[in-house]
């Protein structure tokens, strides 16, 4: 038995499932195509889950039973034990008649905790929550990134979301770019579904879902929230609330700079290096800020080592919650509280020890050996 | 321990498979700059049908092996490929370069220690065949069977072995033994012409005593040489904590131990080992390599082989390892 290896907990199903690159070197005679081929097979049409089929056309009202249910489900999901595929599927389709109904910038009153990246670091993601108070004693705020990276992306997103049912007006939760179905096929969500469900049903459900999160928010009316940046197409955010939100994250367009864009110490737009959204300059933040009567804009997307970081004269604010992120990159992670006097205050926070975490499970991180 | 450093070299492999499986390598023509752009396309010419024919052989050779290699392989983030690109890029540009310097008519030798599956002796004896009086490739014993067991099995590889005439020599030999692997060398090299040693990956391994003893021995016996050196630094600013948890998962994971990761752990300290009146020393981290060797139409083209979302997290780990030249006349 070898101790360095990566041990699947369903080796024999993530065997069968896993898209097999090797197969393609080994068949071919070495002349590949374009590795993300790989992924065409996949039945990747939005919708596929069916979580969305039956949508309500009132917003979602808990019942004791209900109540119940999420109840449970929040406790076995915060001993990071994740759901059966069936109550995903529920989890799923409570979810969307609750987040349907949020607007596309979604209003929010303080005081809240605003967060940004977590990617499915479970153990981090509780250790917010003792930094920050629990939930709904204290009001949330996440601008997105709950997959990919992480080894535990399936309990995260589903604790976030079944927290979001149970306290609708406690916690909202926003979508980041990796809540998409191509980035989750790059970035890990998607095989992490695989191994531990055997099938990609709660990929496809899950990624139905975040079709219908709301993608930015407003607090106070005084700071601007979401996952990226700016865009060249938005100059008021009532151009946000005219978007059409319920659809993949598009490549290109005003909804994908919101959930891609970087702030950028050079002025105006700029190509972004990830090669989606844009680099906008402090001239931009100033005017879209004064444009629209705001004090800051809060993002989240980028590793910041101190966990937060202003940029553009405090015009925008960097926060990441995801400490030693990928458990190598060695930095902090941040909050944001916002009192009921809007004073900000950052609480910063280090990796929470994880004891009694099996050894099956965890995997060397990445390295260049 | 001997079985767990090997073992990195199933991680290298798995590496550069995707890297080529995902087109990262080899690199388009204009990815340098400098003149040397050419050479380097030459190189890679068929970097692609050699490592997936050697893959390929080894599935028949051992299912241990490429099952392990083959799992390793199921999640290539592109940070990852990005960096199995530089690294490789790295190495080669500066092979090259040494190798460009001479006059056409001086031959050389290379050596690459702690090889592992490493096939750069098929590329560069290719390239330069007429001008290589050998190529060494030294690694344990273990991973020196494997490869040449599978070298004879691939009628290609095999092919190409021969047409080089006995001007590759592979041996079994540990480092750290230094007297028995300078015996080994001496047996097949000529102290006196100049000659490329390559470490990718494998002084960090190595104690801090090992490692200088090896590097000063070397550079002892050998009149003329050019080392090339390749590894991670675990960051010398107090606030850096990446080499102090790389250091701590290496070991929890797999029992890995990576000595000097935290001494030589900055451009300024890693070369020491090298550093003598006769020595010239060039330190890059591949972050720098990357902003500074690298085109901007090669970066394109990079960028669009699948969607790198974390530059940050990029340049944190590039700017922890390093590509070191060092001459000695």
């Amino acid at each position: 038995m070898d101790a360095d290896m990566d041990v699947p907990m369903h080796d024999a199903v993530s065997e069968q499932l896993t898209p097999t690159i090797t197969e393609d070197v080994t068949s071919n005679n070495g002349d590949v195509s374009n590795g993300s081929g790989d992924y065409q097979d996949i039945d990747f049409k939005p919708g596929s889950s069916g979580i969305a089929d039956n949508k309500s056309s009132t917003p979602l009202q808990l019942t004791p039973n209900n109540i119940n249910d999420l109840d449970k489900w929040i406790e076995q999901l915060g001993r990071c034990e994740m759901l059966s595929e069936d109550d995903v599927a529920r989890l799923c389709r409570m979810a969307v008649d609750v987040v349907q109904f949020e607007e596309n910038v979604k209003p929010i009153n303080v005081p809240v905790t605003i967060c940004g990246d977590v990617h499915g670091q479970f153990h981090d993601l509780m250790e917010l929550f003792k930094i920050g108070g629990p939930c709904p004693d204290t009001n949330y705020l996440f601008m997105g990134d709950y997959v990919d990276r992480g080894y535990y992306s399936v309990e995260t997103v589903s604790y976030l979301v079944a927290m979001k049912i149970r306290y609708q007006h406690r916690i909202t939760i926003l979508r980041g770019n990796h809540e998409s179905r191509q980035i989750t096929q790059v970035y890990g969500f998607y095989d992490e579904c695989l191994r531990k469900y055997g099938s990609a049903n709660v990929w496809k459900m899950f990624t139905d879902l975040f079709d219908y999160f709301p993608i930015t928010a407003l607090v106070d009316n005084k700071i601007f929230c979401l996952h990226g940046g700016l865009s060249p197409m938005i100059e008021t955010i009532d151009q946000v609330r005219e978007l059409n939100r319920v659809q993949e994250v598009p490549h290109e367009g005003p909804m994908c700079d919101l959930l891609w864009s970087d702030p950028d110490d050079r002025g105006g737009w700029g190509i972004s290096p990830r090669g989606a959204g844009f680099t906008f300059g402090q001239d931009i933040s100033e005017q879209f800020n004064h444009t629209n009567n705001l004090t800051l804009v809060a993002r989240a997307h980028q590793l910041v080592m101190e966990g937060y970081a202003w940029s553009h004269q405090q015009n925008v604010v960097t926060i990441f919650s995801a400490p030693n992120y990928c458990y190598r990159c060695g930095n902090q992670a941040a909050i944001m509280e916002v009192d009921e006097n809007n004073n900000r205050q950052f609480l910063q926070y280090d990796p929470s020890v994880r004891p009694g975490e099996p050894t099956v499970t965890r995997k060397t991180p990445d390295y260049f050996l | 321990m001997e079985r767990i450093i090997q073992q990195t070299d199933y991680d290298a492999l798995s590496s550069k498979i995707c890297a080529l499986q995902f087109n990262y390598l080899p690199p388009n023509k204009g990815t340098l700059s400098e003149s040397i752009d050419d050479t380097l396309q030459c190189l890679y010419s068929d970097i692609k049908s050699l490592h997936f024919e050697y893959y390929k052989t080894l599935k028949e050779k051992s299912r241990n092996v490429y099952g392990k290699i083959n799992k390793l392989m199921r999640n290539p983030f592109p940070v990852m490929n990005y960096g199995t690109y530089l690294r490789t890029l790295a190495i080669d540009v500066s092979l090259i370069k040494y190798i460009e310097n001479f006059p056409k008519d001086q031959p050389f030798q290379i050596v690459n220690l702690g090889s592992g599956s490493d096939l750069r002796f098929i590329q560069y004896l290719k390239m330069y065949g007429g001008r290589i009086k050998r190529f060494v490739d030294l690694d344990f014993k273990d991973a020196i069977i494997l490869k040449q067991s599978i070298l004879k099995d691939s009628t290609n590889l095999d092919q190409s072995i021969r047409s080089f005439e006995g001007k590759y020599v592979i041996l079994q030999g540990d480092l750290k033994d230094v007297e028995g692997t300078l015996q080994q060398l001496k047996q097949y090299l000529d102290p006196k012409l100049p000659t490329v040693f390559i470490t990718e990956c494998v002084l960090c391994y190595m104690t801090e005593n090992d490692s200088k003893q090896l590097i000063s021995t070397i550079m002892d016996t050998f009149a003329t040489g050019f080392w090339i050196s390749y590894d991670p630094i675990g960051g010398a600013d107090v606030n850096d904590k990446f080499g102090t948890i790389m250091k701590r998962n290496l070991m929890d994971s797999r029992n890995l131990e990576m000595p000097t990761l935290l001494i030589y752990n900055s451009k300024l300290n890693y070369p020491q080992r090298w550093e003598n009146e006769k020595s010239q020393i060039d330190i890059k981290d591949m972050w720098n390599f990357l902003s500074e060797a690298i085109s901007d139409t090669e970066k394109r083209r990079l960028r669009s082989l699948q969607f790198l979302d974390e530059i940050e997290e990029l340049k944190i780990m590039q700017s922890h390892y390093v590509i070191l030249n060092t001459a000695w006349d």
